[in-house]
């Protein structure tokens, strides 16, 4: 796996691929480009798999931080939090913990 | 950045190769620590049965909280760790969400996990430094904090999200290893990081880390330490 970074492609047909701070350009057809809105700037997580490479877009995190030291705190956009119903049976908290 | 294509994280990913010099943080793994159950005698109006566990524990304070002045606070609040097997954790952790899971905690490939709904406090003297098992890696006090939002609350904070909102607290407990492992009074750093900085543009050290300049406090403290530091 690679982290790999989209960069202005110098043509609609690369996409630069950045590993462990090298880079190198990766032909990229212009139409899943398209098709996929690989733009400038997008961040994606490349996993090869079998004979395909699949790229994971990496969504930027929209954290407000304020504060300083112990008074620090972060906001959190309503699209980093979920509800998350509890799915499994847990046993009940008992002394024997 | 937080791997999302090899979930849940294994071993390696999931905690810090560190020594003593580490200072203690949110999610470290102590053995021997006493924990008190004050279980009821059966009348309420009569003082309770103390029963002592010698245990495996994690800290659950917020690194900010654990410290005073460099020093940890007397009064910490751990959790126990308990066997995995007996918890009912989806092997893709989405569930159980009382739990924070351990992976291969004491390296014999066996699964653990901290019972978030359990709150005890203990004396610092306990987290001795030679009984500290586990520190978590970026990664995995990501996931912690994850976990605990998700026990008290259920709900689900992102990752990305927590790793943002902690990175300066990541990054002073880094420098804040590094004076120490030079042989530094571990109750100075705190001072050092809150004075300002020529070299800095006369901005509080802290100040500067909290806008995501680490590499820039970097210099300075290596500047203060200096080569004889690393001697001491």
């Amino acid at each position: 796996m690679e982290r790999a970074v989209g960069r202005q492609p110098r043509d609609s047909s690369t996409v630069r691929v950045q590993r462990n701070g090298n880079s190198k350009v990766l032909p990229l057809p212009a139409d899943v480009a398209r098709a996929l809105d690989v733009h400038f700037g997008a961040t994606y997580v490349v996993e090869v798999s079998g004979d395909d490479v699949v790229y994971h877009r990496v969504k930027e995190s929209a954290v407000a931080v304020s504060g300083s030291a112990g008074a620090r705190i972060g906001t959190v956009p309503d699209t980093e939090v979920s509800a998350a119903p509890q799915r499994v049976a847990v046993p009940e908290l008992t002394w024997d913990f | 950045m937080v791997s999302r294509t090899r979930w849940p994280p294994t071993a390696a990913d999931y905690y810090l190769a560190c020594g003593p010099e580490r200072p203690v943080f949110q999610g470290d793994v102590f053995g021997d620590v006493p924990l008190v159950k004050a279980k009821s005698a059966g009348n309420p109006e009569k003082p309770p049965n103390l029963v002592v566990e010698r245990r495996m524990v994690a800290v659950t304070g917020y690194p900010c909280d654990i410290y005073a002045e460099g020093r940890l606070v007397r009064v910490q609040t751990v959790a126990p760790v308990v066997p995995a097997d007996r918890l009912g954790i989806p092997i893709d952790w989405d569930g159980a969400f009382t739990f924070a899971p351990l992976p291969d905690l004491l390296g014999d490939g066996a699964w653990n996990a901290v019972d978030l709904r359990v709150a005890a406090n203990i004396d610092a003297s306990y987290l001795r430094p030679g009984h500290r098992l586990r520190s978590l890696s970026e990664t995995g006090w990501a996931a912690f904090r994850q976990r605990m939002a998700l026990c008290d609350t259920r709900a689900l904070i992102s990752l990305t999200a927590l790793q943002a909102i902690g990175a300066s607290a990541w990054a002073e407990v880094e420098l804040w290893q590094r004076w120490n492992e030079a042989g530094r009074d571990p109750t100075g750093f705190p001072a050092w990081l809150d004075t300002r900085e020529a070299a800095l543009g006369g901005f509080v050290r802290r100040q500067v880390l909290e806008r995501g300049m680490i590499e820039q406090v970097r210099v300075a403290l290596e500047r203060d330490l200096g080569p004889a530091a690393d001697d001491a």
